[in-house]
């Protein structure tokens, strides 16, 4: 009896196996997994697709739903806040939609979107970093909203001036704000203390910047000033903006103009030499460095501010320090974007409409700390119960975004700045060099 | 030829029947997408399938002159290289030590195999922990030895060999279990009259245990190179292919270049590049391999 139930067991283990090894040393491993992922994202959509079956044909009969799905990358602390929003949306509006939200790490959704969008069966609404439009309008996965506009669905004079641009490609919208963020200089009060300095008084200009974090260094062993650099909200372009500096300008790389050259060797320096903080950090990494309270200061965007209030972290925000040219610092943000799957335009932008409603964003604004996408509410009553979301909402219109309207922001990023900082950083390459090399590889990808 | 007798055909039809499941899954799963990427890799399209072009030779041309790509096959050559010797020999002498019967071979048994059923996704976020210079436990080891700790995925020089101690951390334990029961069915009497002839352990080893192991250590090693071919997870989660490229494989360049460029054709070229390469090595090691043991014979 035993042994029938072990040679039951080895069959089962070698039919496993040998799928398993057919299935590698076929080896087309990617390509397997991408029929996979489909039909596993088909059925999925099967299942919604059999609910909006009827409605498509008449959207608005009464007692039928008009079901959207909405994809998005928001797993962070802001989850809850969207997934309430989401669900106050489906119990309120008048119009008998239902939005279905599929909420899944970015890296997957972009691996998801590769195969669902080309055959039709994407979902209606995709939500994603403005810097994307480009990879996914040009070859018309995305579609222009521009009369979402035009027809006063969404207010276009209420939207930040620096977002506005970004979210056009080819001068036409293709998409409707869904946060908007800006960094400020995140630091640590109790650090600050430690190392003798005034916890109540951030630095100001570079200079300030580089003695305070010097003096941390020196006085308490920690970090005291870092900037990541990969799989990261940008924060290097700060101070290349700071110093009047580029990546790319009027359709041109000019990432090795001879202020960022300037501006890189100093910082470079300061880090590496300096031991400001550990070099080539991801975001996630400099996150958590700034949690365990080892890292005195860095630039982070309004999301963090949960995180770190919970964790019991005395700190403060502050502008970004003025560099030698401009005070600047970097703004980024998320829209969100009806695909050419979608069979349900007056659905999604009666929900986009929504979204952007004021009452909406102030609660956004309040549940996740981001600064609200509409320029018109800062004053509301309601926003002073988080008192960083006017701080964050101070450089709303002086603010840059980083490497837009390119259709293939990734490429840019991991192919050409990316290894120039990790040259530079890690093997302590001649900076000219490396920038002459990046901004070459820039230039031969943005044609 | 002979023909076939109502009884013989009545027989294939019923084998037939039976390995029909599993060659469904497999066409659909496997000979369908092979052949899809074989015709993809001719072409260039864009992410919705538009504009479809045929390159003709176009994108092997490209392949060939492709930098990125001779270096992805530069350091999996290199993560097989090292991997595939480090994950038999050590699932070998594993393997010896704990033939025996008993508790604590079994024991130990469990302990080396757990690693293999675990995913490596959680054995790749568990090991980027570890070796973490600020919260890595390791890191924490070696700076009481005095060492400064460095951040070895960090590092051009360290990120290869740590991504290779992953991967065989985890994936010796499943070789160590083929290898065991290989080991259990060698017959004792060969042992027994080696012993008689004075034979000594490391004698023994050579003469009796790896010969008669050919068959087993074969698909094991033939198997490991196929796997480190195809390296992908640890290092996708662990380092992404950097720092400067120095531990992007093909699998990785192949996910890249699909998922984050958005070019499939070109993606399917490295793809089949890739194919043709873990082919020809594969089969040129297990012909290696089973001539040995005709010569054995």
């Amino acid at each position: 009896m035993k042994k029938r139930l072990l040679a039951w067991l080895l069959t089962g283990v070698m039919a496993v196996s040998v799928l398993a090894g057919c299935g590698n040393s076929g080896n087309e491993g990617a390509a397997s997994e991408v029929t996979e992922e489909s039909s596993e994202a088909a059925s999925a959509e099967e299942e919604s697709g059999e609910a909006t079956a009827e409605p498509e044909a008449a959207p608005t009969t009464d007692g039928e739903k008009t079901v959207i799905t909405f994809w998005n990358g928001f797993t962070g602390s802001d989850k809850e806040t969207l997934e309430a929003l989401v669900q106050e949306y489906n119990e309120t509006n008048d119009k008998n939609i239902q939005v279905e939200m599929n909420i899944m790490p970015w890296d997957s959704l972009y691996q998801k979107l590769a195969t669902v969008l080309p055959v039709g069966e994407g979902p209606d609404i995709l939500a994603m970093a403005t810097e994307r439009i480009g990879t996914y309008a040009e070859p018309g996965a995305f579609v222009p909203v521009d009369d979402i506009y035009s027809q006063g669905i969404v207010d276009e004079s209420a939207v930040p001036e620096t977002l506005k641009e970004n979210l056009k490609y080819n001068g036409q919208y293709y998409g409707v704000p869904m946060n908007f963020a800006t960094l400020l200089l995140y630091y640590n009060k109790t650090i600050f203390e430690e190392a003798g300095l005034d916890p109540e008084k951030a630095p100001e200009t570079w200079d300030e910047l580089e003695q305070y974090a010097q003096q941390i260094v020196d006085k308490t062993g920690k970090y005291g000033f870092d900037m990541a650099v990969k799989d990261t909200t940008p924060m290097w372009c700060i101070m290349l903006w700071g110093n009047g500096g580029d990546i790319i300008k009027d359709g041109k790389a000019v990432f090795n103009s001879p202020e960022n050259v300037e501006t890189i060797t100093r910082w470079a320096e300061n880090i590496r030499d300096n031991k400001f903080g550990p070099e080539v950090l991801t975001g996630g990494e400099i996150d958590k460095l700034f949690e365990s309270q080892k890292l005195a200061m860095y630039f982070c965007g309004p999301w963090a501010t949960n995180g770190f209030t919970n964790a019991g972290i005395d700190y403060g925000v502050a502008q970004a320090p003025m560099g030698p040219k401009e005070q600047v610092t970097q703004a980024n943000a998320v829209g969100m974007y009806m695909t050419s799957s979608s069979k349900n335009k007056e659905a999604v932008y009666d929900f986009f409409g929504w979204w952007n409603s004021k009452d909406t964003q102030v609660k956004w604004s309040l549940g996740t700390g981001f600064p609200p996408a509409r320029t018109d509410i800062a004053d509301d009553e309601r926003m002073k119960e988080n008192p960083y979301i006017a701080e964050f909402s101070k450089p709303a219109n002086a603010s840059k975004m980083y490497l837009q309207q390119l259709t293939n922001f990734a490429e840019v990023d991991t192919q050409a700045i990316v290894p120039a900082f990790e040259k530079i950083l890690l093997e302590n390459a001649d900076v000219q060099d490396a920038l002459d090399e990046a901004n070459a590889v820039i230039e031969s990808l943005i044609q | 030829m002979k023909a076939k007798s109502a009884m013989e055909k009545k027989r294939e039809r019923a084998g037939l029947l039976f390995v029909m499941p599993s060659m469904i899954i497999f066409t659909i799963f496997v000979f369908i997408p092979l052949a899809i990427a074989f015709v993809f890799s001719f072409l260039k399209f864009d992410m919705m399938f538009n504009h479809i072009e045929f390159q003709k030779f176009g994108n092997y041309m490209k392949l060939v002159q492709d930098g990125r790509f001779w270096n992805a096959l530069l350091n999996t050559i290199v993560y097989t290289v090292f991997s595939v010797p480090l994950l038999i020999g050590l699932a070998l002498v594993v393997a010896v030590m704990i033939k025996k019967k008993g508790w604590f071979s079994g024991f130990c048994k469990s302990v080396y195999f757990i690693p293999a059923i675990c995913s490596m996704t959680i054995v790749s976020i568990l090991w980027s922990f570890l070796v973490n210079p600020d919260i890595g436990m390791f890191s924490y080891w070696f700076s009481l030895l005095g060492f400064e700790p460095i951040n070895v995925l960090n590092s051009p020089k360290w990120a290869m060999p740590t991504v290779i101690l992953v991967g065989v951390w985890k994936n010796f334990g499943f070789n160590m279990v083929i290898l065991l029961a290989g080991l259990n069915g060698i017959d004792e009497s060969y042992y027994e009259a080696a012993d008689m002839d004075g034979a000594k352990g490391w004698q023994k080893f050579c003469s009796i245990t790896v010969p008669m192991l050919m068959p087993t250590l074969s698909f094991t090693i033939v198997n490991a190179i196929i796997g480190s071919f195809q390296v992908f997870d640890q290092v996708y989660i662990m380092t992404k292919g950097g720092p400067l490229f120095k531990t992007q494989t093909l699998v990785q360049l192949i996910y890249s270049t699909a998922f984050d460029s958005f070019n499939m054709g070109y993606a399917s070229t490295i793809a089949v590049a890739l194919f043709a390469i873990t082919f020809i090595a594969s089969t040129f090691t297990f012909k290696r391999m089973t001539k040995g043991e005709e010569d054995l014979g």
